[in-house]
Order: structure tokens, then C-alpha cells, then sequence
């Protein structure tokens, strides 16, 4: 019974609807799949020489030391980002499946997921190259058996997360109170999260078996716990949409995804398929290729740094966001009769140009790891186009009257540009530099980098007032800037 | 359904829209007829919220369209290109329209059957955008997205343009079948005479913005309409 549903599982993510979108779509889905797990393998398989110690003791040290960091990383992106896996069961509860089979099949898919297959990748090209040459067979074996129980562990915790979100919304508040927690012990207390993380695994190194069925224990709680907890939610629920889970229906983000698909895919198709849209996508290629020269052979100062890095993390943003509804001109008109979300829209492109940011990180992830890129700089440079760079350009996007040709090349082409797009550019990018000169001259610069991301996520948790006023501001501006779009 | 009062809208000194009260009733077929610059389009694109006018109210369903948007739930139109995403095929096009009046793949696909004659292969599974499509078949392709959601209002400017003649009667066919049970309003707006008194029940006669006649169709005021255009050339 579970081995068929587990099949079924396979099949839904080969033939993911998704992916049938669009044959070029599903290949670069593929390709920069495969890509990211071969360049975590590639990371593992030369470790030594990236963190520079070699394959030795001081290397597996290392990353024992930077392993709490992984670890809380893939926390927080899990609980973001994992599917809800409730909606695969929804078929089955109509046939004649036992209830604890559903649930045992739901627990067993949970643990599966891309953090935990890319941290595996590396796991395993790490061990082979370092791990088994320094500690042996014994020992590494039972480290490995140690970090995969913490993997689970992981994975369980942030179901135990989601399903008491599902249970009372307020529960988010306690993630928001860990996070802060982690953040004052590491940054008021100065208690080194490097050394205690380097402890405990060098315990599971050494082979200490209580720790390993302490690890084990750990796992069964969570296992029954989740089990209860999903026994009693997962029931049809007739009196709201029937074929609804209730912990599904509880859940929004699927619901987020599926209604901003439709308009991210149109963003995408405006960028790929049009001539002058896809000019400046190879512009930002260029730049990128030309960031990455520098960052590599130039020692720059924190302050140059900061600027390249809100170039480079907003590049996408700031290229496509300063001709926003010039963009749209020529289906202005579709998008004013019609039932068309602008809102959902905008979001669709935030969450694009955020991701890309995100995304470029791995392409300089040889640079962080050779230690010439200063991630957390990076990362706040990232957050601060997002919560406040984003809305100012699309603010101001607002006042853009003149039609653009898609069709048209981008070279010699002065068609929907004005001033006011390039003043706005430049107070984005001198505005936090400002801010990080005026903090830097009283706090460290970890401490002014941590207070910049907390008032970048303060205002970024303001987000649907922010896009309230930019739609206020675009419906009075509606008839101006259709007059100029028809021109 | 639709109703105009004291609407006035302006181009720098020249007057494009000036109709004091004009109501067009619940499944109604609204035709508007006029010589090119007497006001046909501006009027449909006032009554779409795509210009402001100088003075006076719209109303569909009894709620002025600029104070709120509940109009283009139910309301299907089709003007120009820019009403076309036209770097989307048409398919994709049809997709996101149904996407945004909550259709499903399947419902979408069994709507789409009811125009495959007046498609004539010609729009869909021949892989390439709007953009590049002719003349005639975007004008299919925006004909079709108007009517997919099956508005209760639809407004057609000139859809009768760049289509072929059997095009022409397909659509004619269409648009009758989708009137049956005289719950839908359609506006359309057409140089043909012909069409325009085979398929609407109302016949408005524009001039300078201003309406100055407003027939029940009959074979009469057909007649009067032809004398009129005939008296601009100085046919009589």
C-alpha cells in the first residue's frame, strides 16, 4: 500500500503540471537543478581546498563550526518555502486507505525535500573526500548517522511548526521570538553559536552514544506528536469547500503560489519573449559577469562593497521595475477592463526580481566561500531592495506616460526613458549608504548590518500598505497614463 | 443595464462625446453607427473607464464604472491590439483570461469548441504569438477573449474588420446564438450597415459625439439611416 503511494508521489513530481508549461521553462527547471545539487556536490568533494585547510581534521572542524548556521538556514527556508504535502493525500482518503497508512505516507514524504537532498549531496561527496581519511570508518558513520537524525529532525520540527501555524495563526509570533533570541545571544551576549555548534558534533565524532539516542529520541517525539496532531486534522471539512483538507485549507501559501503563478509567468514570458525586454536581461548578464571580475580581484572597502551589492542584488528589479506600465503599454487597455489583479502583479514581480537576487548568490557562492564576499552584506543589500527599493521604484513607476515598443532593440533606443527614472535609482542606491555610514559611525558594522535588516523587515511587514499606495497612486494616474500609452 | 447622463468628453477644443441621457436596457443588442470621427470608439472607451470625461456619470448596473470596478466582472470587450497581450499565444492569452475569471483548463477548452468554425483553424496549435498573427485572426483571437467569460455585457468596436467573409457570417451566427434568451447586452459599433441591421435590435446614429438618432430596427429606419450617409455624399 505505502510503496504505491510512494510511487504516485514520484510520478506527480515528474509530471509536475507546472513544469508543462513550457518546454523551455521545465528545461532551465531542470538544468539549474541538476546545477545546484552538482555544485553542492563539488563543494563537498573539495572542501579542503575551498575553505583552504585541505582534507584534514581543520577543515571537518570548520564546518562542524558552521554547521548550526546550515542547520537554521534550512529551518527557516523549509519553513517557508516546503509544499504543503496534505493536498497528495486528498485522493486517497476516498478509498479504502487506513487512515494511520495516509498519515505515515505523509510523515515519510515530509522528510523529503530539496534541503535535505542537497545537504546529502554534500554529505556524502564531504565524506568521501574528507570525513572517512581523517576519523575512520566507525566514527564517521555514526556522524553521518547523527546529522541525518538532525536532518529529520529538522524536517519533523518544521511540520510540528506548520501544523500548530495551522492550529492557532499566532504561533508564527514564536518563530519571529526564536529568531530574535538566536539574533541577542549572538550579537548583545556575544555567545559564540561557532564554538557550540563545534562541540556538539565533535561529540558525534567521537562516537558519543548518547547523544546519538538522545538524537533518536528526539525523532520519535516529534514523529508521534506530528502523527497526532495530523490524525486529528485531516478530515474533510463539508461545511467549507468540500475536497478541501482543513490543514490544507489552513495553509496559504499554496493558495499565495497558485494565484500569483499566472501573473509571474506572464512577467516572465514579457521578459523572454520580447526584444528590447530580453536586451536589458543581457545587460544584467554583462554586469553580472563584470561584478564578479571585480569582487574577485579587487579588495574594496565595506562602503564600496555595500553599493556593488545593491546594484548586483537589485540589478533584475532596477533594470525591468524603472519602466514598469511602460512595460504593459501596449496591454494597458486588457489590463484596465479586466478582472487583472495589479496588486497580485506587482507582488508576482517582487517576489521575481527577490528570487533572482537570491538566486545570483550562487553564482558567487565560489567567491563567498573563498571569503572575498561578505554574504551578510550581501543579504542585507538583498533585504533592503526588497522592502524599501522595490516600492520606491514601483511608486514612482507610476508617473511613466510614455508607450514602449516591445519589439524594438534596446540600443540607441531612448523610448520610455525620463529623468525622473534615473534620480529615483540614484536615491535608492545612496540612500542606504547613508544609513549603514551614519550606523557604522556609532555601532560595529555587524551590529549596523542587524539593525539595518531589522528595519528593512519592519517595513517589508507593512508590505500591503505600501502596495496600497502605489495602487491609489496608479488608479489617479490611470487616464493620464493611458493617453500617453496610446501615443 | 447601461446608463449615460450628461456626458461630455473633450480633445484639447474639440468636442468627441457629447450625449445628454442614453440608456441601453438588459439583453439589448446596441448597435452605433456613424461616419469615422463622429464619436463611436471614445464612447465605447468611456464606457469602459479608458478615458475620463469632462462631465457626467456612466453607470452599468446602477453604479458610476470610475467609483468602482464591479463592471468588469461581467463585462467582455474588445476595442483594439491593446486589448491583445500580444507577445502570449493564443492559447496562453485564453488561458490567463480564464485564469483570471477563476475557469478551469476544462471549462475553458469546452468554451472554446462553441468558436471553432469562426476560428477555422487558423488560431490554435500553429505555435506562434499574437503579434504574429494577421490582422483578421487577432481580431478572432480578441473577439473570442471578450466573449470567453461569457459577459453579460459585451462591447465590440468594429468587429466586423479585417475579417473574411465567412469569418463574417460566423461571427454574425456567434453573436446572435450568444444573444438567445435576450439576457446579454452587446454594443457594438460598425461602418456595416448590413450587420448592423441583421443582428441588433437598436440602431443609435452618431455625428460629432452627439447621437442624433435612435431607431428601433426596423426596416424604416434602415432606410433613413441609408438616406442619411447617402446625404453626406450628396446621393439622394
Amino acid at each position: 500500500m505505502l510503496y504505491r503511494l510512494l510511487i504516485n508521489t514520484c510520478k506527480s513530481i515528474v509530471r509536475n503540471r507546472k513544469l508543462d508549461v513550457d518546454f523551455v521553462f521545465r528545461i532551465i527547471t531542470i538544468l539549474s537543478v541538476a546545477y545546484l545539487l552538482f555544485l553542492i556536490f563539488y563543494l563537498g568533494l573539495n572542501f579542503g581546498k575551498v575553505s583552504l585547510t585541505g582534507p584534514s581534521d581543520d577543515s571537518v572542524k570548520w564546518f562542524n563550526s558552521v554547521l548550526i548556521y546550515l542547520f537554521l538556514t534550512g529551518f527557516f527556508l523549509l519553513l517557508l518555502f516546503q509544499r504543503n504535502n496534505s493536498k497528495d493525500v486528498i485522493p486517497y482518503l476516498h478509498l479504502p486507505f487506513k487512515r494511520n497508512k495516509i498519515i505515515t505516507y505523509l510523515l515519510m514524504i515530509t522528510s523529503c525535500n530539496f534541503f535535505t537532498l542537497g545537504f546529502i549531496s554534500f554529505l556524502i561527496s564531504f565524506s568521501i573526500s574528507t570525513v572517512f581519511q581523517v576519523y575512520g570508518l566507525h566514527d564517521s558513520l555514526l556522524y553521518l548517522m547523527g546529522l541525518l537524525l538532525l536532518l529529520m529532525i529538522e524536517s519533523y520540527l518544521v511540520l510540528l511548526f506548520k501544523n500548530l501555524i495551522g492550529l492557532a495563526f499566532p504561533v508564527q509570533l514564536l518563530i519571529l521570538v526564536i529568531a530574535s533570541l538566536l539574533i541577542i545571544l549572538k550579537v548583545v551576549l556575544h555567545i559564540s553559536m561557532e564554538e557550540i555548534s563545534a562541540d556538539f558534533f565533535q561529540r558525534l565524532l567521537s562516537g558519543d552514544i548518547i547523544l546519538i539516542l538522545f538524537l533518536i529520541l528526539t525523532l520519535f517525539i516529534l514523529l508521534i506528536v506530528n502523527f497526532r496532531l495530523l490524525k486529528n486534522a485531516i478530515y474533510y471539512n463539508d461545511s467549507q469547500t468540500s475536497g478541501v483538507l482543513w490543514i490544507f485549507k489552513k495553509t496559504k501559501s499554496y493558495s499565495f503560489i497558485n494565484e500569483h503563478f499566472s501573473y509571474a509567468l506572464l512577467e516572465i514570458r514579457l521578459i523572454t519573449r520580447n526584444k528590447r525586454l530580453s536586451g536589458f536581461f543581457i545587460i544584467a548578464i554583462v554586469f553580472i559577469f563584470l561584478f564578479y571580475y571585480i569582487i574577485q580581484n579587487e579588495q574594496n572597502s565595506i562602503y564600496l562593497s555595500f553599493i556593488i551589492f545593491i546594484i548586483l542584488s537589485g540589478i533584475f528589479g532596477y533594470l525591468f521595475s524603472q519602466y514598469l506600465f511602460s512595460w504593459e503599454s501596449s496591454f494597458f487597455d486588457f489590463i484596465s477592463v479586466r478582472t487583472f489583479s495589479v496588486s497580485k502583479y506587482l507582488r508576482a514581480k517582487h517576489i521575481i526580481y527577490t528570487s533572482l537576487g537570491l538566486i545570483l548568490l550562487l553564482f558567487y557562492l565560489p567567491l563567498v566561500i573563498q571569503g572575498k564576499m561578505d554574504i551578510h552584506l550581501y543579504l542585507t543589500a538583498l533585504l533592503y531592495n526588497s522592502s524599501i527599493g522595490y516600492f520606491i521604484i514601483f511608486y514612482m513607476a507610476t508617473f511613466n506616460t510614455s508607450r514602449i515598443d516591445l519589439g524594438n532593440s534596446i540600443f540607441f533606443n531612448m523610448q520610455g526613458y525620463n529623468v525622473i527614472q534615473m534620480i529615483t535609482i540614484m536615491i535608492i542606491i545612496i540612500l542606504p549608504l547613508l544609513l549603514l555610514l551614519f550606523l557604522t559611525s556609532i555601532f560595529s558594522v555587524p551590529q549596523s548590518l542587524i539593525i539595518m535588516n531589522i528595519l528593512s523587515v519592519l517595513i517589508l511587514s507593512f508590505h500591503r500598505k505600501w502596495y496600497k499606495i502605489i495602487l491609489q497612486q496608479l488608479y489617479r494616474r490611470k487616464h493620464i497614463n493611458m493617453e500617453g500609452y496610446r501615443r | 443595464m447601461i446608463s449615460i447622463e450628461n456626458l461630455l468628453k473633450k480633445f484639447g477644443s474639440t468636442v468627441a462625446v457629447d450625449i445628454e441621457n442614453l440608456n441601453i436596457p438588459q439583453g439589448e443588442i446596441f448597435g452605433l453607427v456613424g461616419n469615422n470621427g463622429a464619436g463611436k470608439t471614445t464612447l465605447l472607451r468611456l464606457m469602459l473607464d479608458l478615458l475620463k470625461p469632462e462631465r457626467g456619470n456612466i453607470k452599468s448596473k446602477s453604479k458610476i464604472i470610475y467609483q468602482s470596478e464591479h463592471w468588469k466582472k461581467y463585462t467582455g470587450s474588445f476595442i483594439d491590439d491593446n486589448f491583445l497581450i500580444e507577445f502570449l499565444k493564443p492559447e496562453e492569452y485564453f488561458d490567463f483570461i480564464g485564469f483570471l475569471y477563476g475557469m478551469d483548463t476544462t471549462e475553458i477548452k469546452k468554451r472554446l469548441e462553441g468558436f471553432g468554425t469562426f476560428m477555422n483553424g487558423e488560431v490554435f496549435g500553429i505555435n506562434k504569438y499574437i503579434r504574429n498573427l494577421s490582422s483578421g485572426n487577432k481580431q478572432k483571437v480578441g473577439i473570442i477573449g471578450a466573449m470567453l467569460s461569457e459577459p453579460e455585457v459585451l462591447i465590440l468596436d468594429e468587429p466586423f474588420n479585417f475579417l473574411d467573409p465567412s469569418s463574417q457570417m460566423s461571427l454574425k451566427g456567434i453573436l446572435k446564438r450568444y444573444h438567445e434568451g435576450n439576457t446579454k447586452t452587446i454594443i457594438i459599433s460598425s461602418h456595416n450597415l448590413n450587420h448592423i441591421s441583421d443582428l441588433c435590435t437598436r440602431v443609435a446614429l452618431m455625428e460629432k459625439g452627439k447621437i442624433i438618432k435612435d431607431y428601433a430596427n426596423n426596416s424604416d429606419s434602415m432606410k433613413e439611416i441609408e438616406t442619411y450617409f447617402n446625404s453626406q455624399i450628396g446621393i439622394f
